[in-house]
């Protein structure tokens, strides 16, 4: 069965006063029907300008999106702004960060759920609104027909990203991107929305790309995960392969330096692994593995040679010369 | 406690909201903070944990005097500190200084990196000449892991990490006793943070400094802290060492907070039940005990009665009607430990 998304070489660079920023270089994945897919990466590493591209919701004067995004038979980046309209929040819907500045404050939660109702599926008002009523039933917002003729400002974050979730479900997507949906919210509601969100992927059987940089959050939702860094996807594997048996050093040091509640009780000594340096910046991509400057494992090869990314074991994929836990690696 | 280096007692912060415009409006009073307790010890840390709006912020803005507290001391080496006067206060500025979460918007853009350490050498006459003053800046960025050289840089060519790594060595200029953290890790990278919580571990073994360490994250809370505070809708729930709190919680609030946090692990589920609903609004927080609108274990004492902050085990506070049970009739007791 052919993906939902494909998305193949994808690169995105901004024109910037300070000269060209290059986003993402080069990032190719597949997305199946009802599976959910997590980006994970640190600030900087294009994870979500590559979630933006797929909506094409990136500036278009300053920014040149190049590759292939594949959706349903569709080339996106082949669309036109109209037909691009009748798929965004329909066919494909977001949930960003901050549900504050995603949601218009001077317009109701009802009124917000019921245009895009409206918009996409043609209902009537009356219609549109007891179906957004249903929603916020479903998302769990108690008394969901008297919160339907509240302002946002009148909700809670975590009720906020409730609504969020509704308006993106509204109109049954085949695509879910959710860029940090939790990212903002304290850790109790954290979880509370994680469950809804496996909850209603369970019931409705959408495809769901999550964009995160807490691999707590990759761990609880995730089927598949794909690792970025420095706008390149350095490895990809399924979220049990990938926890268990992290082939990048770069996806080794993130699990390490991952805080896990309890374990310095084990251990008197304990120190929380780090990774050594900094992010690098988009400005100036050197050559060879951008890795390879905070790698405890790097050789001369590894700044010279940029690593391609290769297939291991069980869709398992890496892209470094002298992977961790990998069997008969082929060493260049 | 009188070798304490700071104590705070029974602090209490109103603020008053609305008033519309010329203050002719109705206003509404919150108790960000109604009542808490503690204290630090010497080269201590202690971590104050919470959710958004538990009065953990408003609490070091307190202690730092960014606030002024409606009632309560604020007592540093058995002087008061929390009635003096701004002038007053300015001299001892130097003992407690402060890391903010941002670091994007806690340095000055228009300064280089040498002016901004220098500002608190110079501000309490900690150096007299320039080339001290140099060596003064030199020394402290080494201390935060930085090159001698970053001096003559600017703010925007640093990353986020880098910058918390400029904002601590400011907060070390003036050779603090105790240095306020508010969130001073939550904003950068997983890689990144781990760096920076331990360089704060390094340089308190080496200076002696006692941290306030404020946060919502009890996993990092875990990597560095001595002490933990849970606060909850302005009061504290419980307070303990750090081994104790984790490995036996006598606060439901406690315990739901540490079976939130995510374990990165896929083979590992949750086993615990969610918190559910929302942190009630601190404008009319609930009767009784705070918790009792979340709390899995709620009694019909609760929604009446408020539960005092009292001893449970040595050097163990909790408050919570629970801990008046027999041990073996406490459910917090008998329920399988939230980390193994």
């Amino acid at each position: 069965m052919a993906p939902l998304l494909s998305i193949t070489d994808l690169q995105v660079h901004f024109r910037t006063p300070r000269g060209v920023s290059r986003a993402v270089e080069g990032v190719s994945f597949d997305v199946n029907a009802g599976e959910t897919l997590a980006i994970v990466g640190e600030s900087g590493s294009g994870k979500s300008v590559t979630s933006m591209a797929v909506l094409r919701l990136l500036p278009t004067k300053t920014t040149r999106v190049s590759g292939s995004i594949r959706f349903e038979d569709r080339e996106l980046l082949d669309l036109s702004e109209d037909e691009m309209r009748g798929i965004r929040g329909n066919a494909i819907s977001m949930i960003f960060q901050e549900p504050m500045t995603a949601l218009n404050p001077v317009l109701t939660i009802g009124s917000q759920i019921a245009e895009a109702l409206m918009l996409h599926q043609g209902l009537g008002k009356r219609q549109a609104l007891a179906r957004g009523t249903e929603m916020l039933d479903l998302v769990g917002i108690p008394a969901a027909a008297r919160r339907m003729s509240d302002y946002p400002h009148k909700l809670s974050g975590g009720m906020r990203q409730r609504v969020m979730i509704a308006m993106a479900l509204a109109c049954e997507p085949r695509l879910l991107i959710a860029d940090e949906p939790t990212t903002a919210l304290d850790v109790s509601i954290q979880a509370q929305i994680l469950e809804l969100m496996r909850s209603l992927k369970a019931r409705t059987g959408a495809a769901v790309v999550i964009v995160t940089h807490d691999l707590g959050v990759v761990a609880e939702v995730a089927d598949r995960v794909a690792v970025m860094y420095a706008g390149q996807k350095i490895e990809e594997a399924s979220a049990t392969q990938l926890f268990a048996r992290p082939h990048h050093p770069y996806t080794s040091g993130l699990l390490r330096a991952m805080p896990r509640l309890g374990t310095s009780l084990h251990d008197p000594d304990w120190t929380l692994a780090s990774i050594p340096g900094q992010v690098p910046s988009p400005f100036s991509r050197q050559e060879g593995c951008a890795f390879a400057p905070r790698c405890a494992k790097a050789k001369d090869v590894c700044r010279r040679h940029r690593p391609a990314l290769r297939p291991a074991e069980d869709g398992h994929s890496h892209a470094c010369h002298f992977p961790d836990n990998a069997t008969g690696a082929d060493h260049v | 406690m009188s070798d304490a280096l700071l104590c705070v007692n029974d602090l209490k912060k109103r603020f008053v909201l609305g008033g519309g415009i010329l203050g002719l409006g109705t206003t509404q009073e919150v108790d960000a903070v109604s009542g808490v307790s503690f204290t630090i010890a010497a080269g201590e840390t202690l971590a104050l944990v919470g959710e958004s709006g538990c009065g953990k912020s408003t609490v070091g803005r307190c202690i730092l005097r960014l606030e002024t507290p409606t009632d309560g001391q604020v007592v540093l080496d058995g002087e008061r500190i929390d009635d003096l006067s701004p002038e007053t206060f300015r001299k001892l500025r130097k003992r407690i200084q402060v890391v903010f979460q941002d670091p994007f918007s806690s340095l000055n853009p228009r300064r280089k990196i040498r002016d901004i350490l220098a500002e608190p050498l110079r501000n309490f006459g900690l150096v007299r000449t320039r080339a001290e003053c140099d060596r003064k800046v030199a020394e402290l960025l080494q201390i935060v892991g930085l090159s001698e050289d970053v001096a003559h840089r600017w703010p925007h060519e640093f990353s986020g990490g880098q910058r918390q790594r400029i904002g601590i060595a400011r907060a070390l200029a003036s050779d603090p006793d105790l240095i306020v953290c508010d969130e001073a890790v939550s904003a950068l990278d997983v890689s990144v943070k781990a760096q920076i919580v331990n360089l704060l571990k390094d340089i308190q073994k080496k200076t002696g400094t006692a941290f306030l360490f404020i946060s919502h994250d009890l996993a990092i809370v875990e990597n560095i802290s001595h002490r933990v505070a849970v606060m909850y809708l302005g009061k504290l729930a419980e307070i303990a060492p750090r081994e104790a709190i984790l490995r036996r919680p006598r606060h439901p609030y406690t315990r739901a907070l540490m079976s939130a946090v995510p374990i990165p692990d896929p083979a590992m589920r949750r086993t615990e039940p969610l918190l559910k609903g929302d942190v009630p609004s601190p404008i009319a927080p609930p009767s009784g005990c705070r918790f009792h609108t979340r709390c899995p274990f709620v009694e019909e004492r609760c929604r009446t009665e408020v539960p005092e902050l009292r001893p449970v085990a040595a050097g163990h506070l909790a408050a919570c009607h629970l801990n008046d049970l027999a041990d073996g009739e406490n459910p917090l007791l008998s329920a399988p430990p939230v980390v193994a």
